[in-house]
Order: C-alpha cells, then structure tokens, then sequence
C-alpha cells in the first residue's frame, strides 16, 4: 500500500514538472514573431543554420541537470536524452556540426539572448520579460 | 611528407599553439567494448568473426577527438582509433583543418573518411546507430579513409534540409583478411572522388552518393592470386588477366539510403551497387541492400534486419578460349585441376552470394551509454559451410 501511495506521490510529483511551459525567446529586434516547432527543431538540432527570414541564427542550450532542458528536449525535438545525444554524435564526430552551446539556466539564457540579436535559446514561461521576445510556446 | 602526416602535424600544431587557449581546445571520445562468439569454428571469418571462442577483437575499440577553434572561421581536429581487430594500434581516422567560408559552406583538407554509405563517416561510432555495426554484407569496403580535400555545403529548400558533400583524394591502404578470402594485400586508391546529397524533412532522410576510383591491388608472389596472374600471362589470356589485375582498376559506386526515424519506430533501408572495368575485388559487379525495422519502448529498441549481398560473376568457362593449351594446362597435380578451372573458381570465390537476419536490442541504460546484443544468422548461398550464427554483446559510449 506504502509503494502506491508513494508511486502515486511521484506521479503527481512528475506530472506537476512536466507541466512547467517552455518559452522560445530571441532578441527584441528579431524580423518576426513567430516560429513553429519544425522551425526551431531544425534549428536546434543544427539542419538548419538560418532562421525562416534568412537571418543566421546562434542556438544556445540550458546546461545539463537544468529540467527545462530536459523537457525542451523531450516535447520540442522529441527525442530521449539518449537519442539527442546519439544524434549529436554523429555530427561531432564527423565535423559536421556541433551542438548548442550549454550556457546556464533560464535567467542566464534570458540575458544572453538579450543581448545578442541572432541568438535564440528557452527559457521557464514564468521568466519571461519585455528584454526578449517569445517566438513559440511549449506546453 | 605525405598529406596525412602533414595535416595530423598541423593540427596538433594548432592544438599546441601559443594564441589557442586550453578552453578552446574540446576533447571528446566514444568507445565499444562488445564480446562475441561464432556457432562453430570455421576459417572463413564473417564480420571478424571466425571461431567457437568469445572474442572482444572485432567490435571493440575505443576513439579520441580534440578539436580547436584556431578562429572565427578555421578549426582543427583529429581523430584516433584504437580497434581490437587491429591488435589495438592507434590509427588516425580524421584529421583536418576545416574552413568555415559561410554558415553554409566549408572546405577540409586532411585525413577524411571516404562517405561511401550512409553510417560510414561515424561507423566507430557505435553508439550513434542502432546495431553494434552496421550490416556487414553493406558495409565492407577494403579501405575507408582518404588523404584529400572535401566541401560540405548546406542549403534549405523551404522545409526541405540539404547537405551536399564533394571530395578528392587517394590513399594506400592493406586488405585484411576479414575483407573474404583474397585477403591480405596491399592496395592503392588514386584519383578518387566521390559527391554525396542528402535530404531531410521531417523524420525522412534521403542520401545519394556516387564514388569512383581507380584502385591497385598488388597480391604477394606466392599466393594462389598472385600464381594465377602468372599463368595467365604466360598463356596470353589477356582479357581474363585483366580480370585478375586489380591494375589502376577504374571503379565507380553507387549509394541510396532512406532513414525514417520518429523517435518511436525507425526504418532504414539502403543499397549500394560497385562496378569496375576490370572487377571489383570481389565480382564484375557487387550489389547489396539491407533493410532494418525496430521499435523503441521507453529506454529499449528491438530492432530486426535483413541484408544481402549478391554479386554478379563472369562465367570464366565460357569466356577462356579452349583451343588454347593453357586452358587443359594441369596446375596442381594432385588434384588435376586445370588453369580454366582454377580461374572460374578464383571468379566464383571473389563473388559473394550471402544473406543475413540479425535480430537486436538496444538498451539505453544512462544518456552516453548504452548496452547491445545481436543475434546474426549468416548465410552463405553459394557455400553452406559458410553458414554462421554470431552472437554478441556489450556497451557502447561516447564522452
């Protein structure tokens, strides 16, 4: 009965992270104001190197042990920690890519990518501010 | 001082280089240590696999990378090799200073992996592909670097990705004896380019490469290759010597391979066909294709495969003038065999006839790690005493 309840516990635990919304933010500047999920998965996973309008595009990851990475990885590229990093080693071990650079958590991310006007990074929703623009929501 | 000395030496000078700080400099590396035995002992070996005893020889080894960003545009990188099938000798299998002109475009020059098939260029790699290797009927090529240049160039078609890839090159390389039975000889690569294109949308890949060559085998005097070559000569069977010459033996390849990979199911498929005006070592013609399905549930993948390779071959009976003395001429008295039949069974054992069914699952036990075991069943059509079943298992990571 104990291993229910605590299963149950966990589940409702889980279930409560998962639901954190996920920000797609770029500069303020940025030449639009919306990108959909095939547009930042191609960008994040590094197939594409420009963002729809032309503009280079510079993508930049939370650092591992952050869970909005975790989730960014899961509901937006839809791959399992495991296979992104397959999927990464592909591309770094033949020189033809590497992966975002990890820069830090979302208040991290969030001044980074004000500051830098083709940077694109994700942040927690609840982080969000006029300094950055939300070009995309994950739920 | 060959290129490919020239280009390790210039990258690690880069590496080493006063302005390139420490930070600058990434390290990264993979690894297989996977053991795995064959059904019975036998002396043909297939995929390394050649006797009843646990091996870790030829599906381990373990790979080092440093790459430097010399600057904004130009980075360095080598890449060293140590396998088990090779008594753990340390090989470079890349090493190139790479020029980033555009975000799009980039030139290399160095030490490159030739990109014959689609998992060639990180075929070490094993973590980042599904089977501990790749099917073998598919991916056996006697030599699979190069000392050259290349360009990669990426472009979007609206939701279409492209990547394009030339290269240039040539390179000596030795058969071994687990390319088939002709093994154990030196060989030459020149003027060899090849151009890759590969499209991705959505879960879909699609690649197409073409390759050609011109490749020199030199068999050792004394082998049964290398007598066969004499005689041939002696007799003037001119156009069957050439068969048998390998001499600057003009080669193209062709390469397509389709991946579909949701995240849950993934199926690939490719098929290879090689042609020389000689022969391919092997046949007039190689063909082979592989098709694999697998299934991921949570941290696992169950995967099942079918491959073939099927060669075509010349019928040397047919094609050897009888009239001509040589063809009676009796070279092993012990058994009677004559020049004529010793040269149609040489075509028939460089002409492969195989199949396999590899049945597979992949554990994903901790992201960077994880844990394989197959079952191939191997068969030989032209040879049932080829049949095999292999079995193997073990881990494969990167850092």
């Amino acid at each position: 009965m104990k291993f229910i309840h605590l299963a149950l516990l966990s589940v409702l635990f889980f279930s409560s992270i998962a639901h954190a919304e996920i920000a797609v933010i770029v500069h303020p500047s940025a030449g639009f104001n919306d990108l959909n999920e095939d547009d930042i998965k191609r960008i994040f996973l590094g197939k594409s190197k420009k963002f729809p309008n032309g503009a280079s595009t510079n993508p930049v990851n939370q650092s591992e042990g952050n869970n909005i990475r975790d989730q960014f990885i899961d509901k937006v590229l839809q791959k399992s920690p495991g296979q992104y990093r397959a999927y990464w080693s592909q591309l770094i071990f033949t020189g033809k890519g590497s992966p975002p650079k990890d820069s830090g958590n979302s208040a991290e991310i969030k001044a980074m990518v004000a500051d830098n006007k083709d940077m694109i990074g994700y942040i927690d929703l609840v982080s969000v501010d006029d300094t950055v623009k939300v070009v995309f929501v994950a739920k | 001082m060959n290129l490919r000395n020239f280009a390790a030496f210039s990258s690690l000078i880069a590496l080493c280089a006063g302005p390139v700080q420490a930070s600058d400099i990434q390290f990264s590396g993979f690894g297989s240590f996977v053991a795995g035995i064959k059904d019975h002992d036998n002396s043909e070996s297939y995929a390394g696999y050649r006797s009843h005893n646990f091996t870790f020889e030829p599906d381990s080894l373990i790979g080092l990378q440093a790459t430097a960003q010399i600057n904004d545009k130009v980075t360095g990188s080598v890449q060293l090799v140590s396998r088990g099938a090779q008594d753990w000798n340390t090989q470079v299998d890349w090493a190139y200073i790479s020029y980033q002109v555009t975000d799009e475009f980039a030139w290399r020059i160095g030490r490159i992996r030739v990109p014959f098939f689609l998992y060639s260029d990180f075929i070490a790699v094993g973590y980042a592909y599904p089977w501990v290797s790749p099917p073998f009927e598919t991916y056996s090529s006697p030599f699979s670097n190069l000392d050259g240049v290349d360009f990669i160039y990426r472009f979007s078609i609206d939701s279409v990705d492209m990547l394009i890839q030339g290269y240039l090159g040539s390179d000596t390389f030795t058969v071994d004896e687990n390319f088939g039975s002709i093994g154990n000889f030196e060989g030459e690569v020149n003027k060899q380019f090849g151009i890759v294109a590969e499209a991705s949308w959505s879960d879909f890949k699609l690649r197409y490469a073409y390759h050609a060559a011109d490749v020199t085998l030199t068999p050792p005097d004394g082998t049964q290759l290398a007598v066969l070559q004499t005689l041939l000569a002696t007799f003037n069977f001119d156009r069957t010597l050439e068969r048998f010459s390998f001499d600057e033996n003009y080669f193209d390849f062709h390469d397509i391979a389709l991946l579909y990979d949701n995240g849950s199911v993934i199926f690939v498929a490719e098929a290879t066909t090689a042609s020389g005006d000689d022969e391919i070592p092997g046949a007039s013609t190689s063909r082979s294709y592989y098709v694999t399905g697998g299934y991921r549930f949570g941290a696992f993948t169950a995967l099942l495969t079918y491959g073939v390779q099927d060669d075509e071959e010349a019928d040397l009976l047919q094609e050897l003038d009888p009239t001509n003395p040589g063809f009676a001429f009796v070279i092993d008295p012990a058994s009677g065999l004559t020049l004529g039949q010793a040269a149609a069974a040489a075509e028939s054992a460089l002409a492969f006839d195989t199949e396999q069914y590899t049945l597979g699952l992949r554990w994903d036990f901790s992201p960077g790690l994880a844990f394989k075991a197959e079952m191939i069943d191997h068969t030989d059509n032209k040879n049932a005493v080829n049949d095999a079943i292999i079995t193997r298992a073990g881990v494969q990571f990167v850092f």
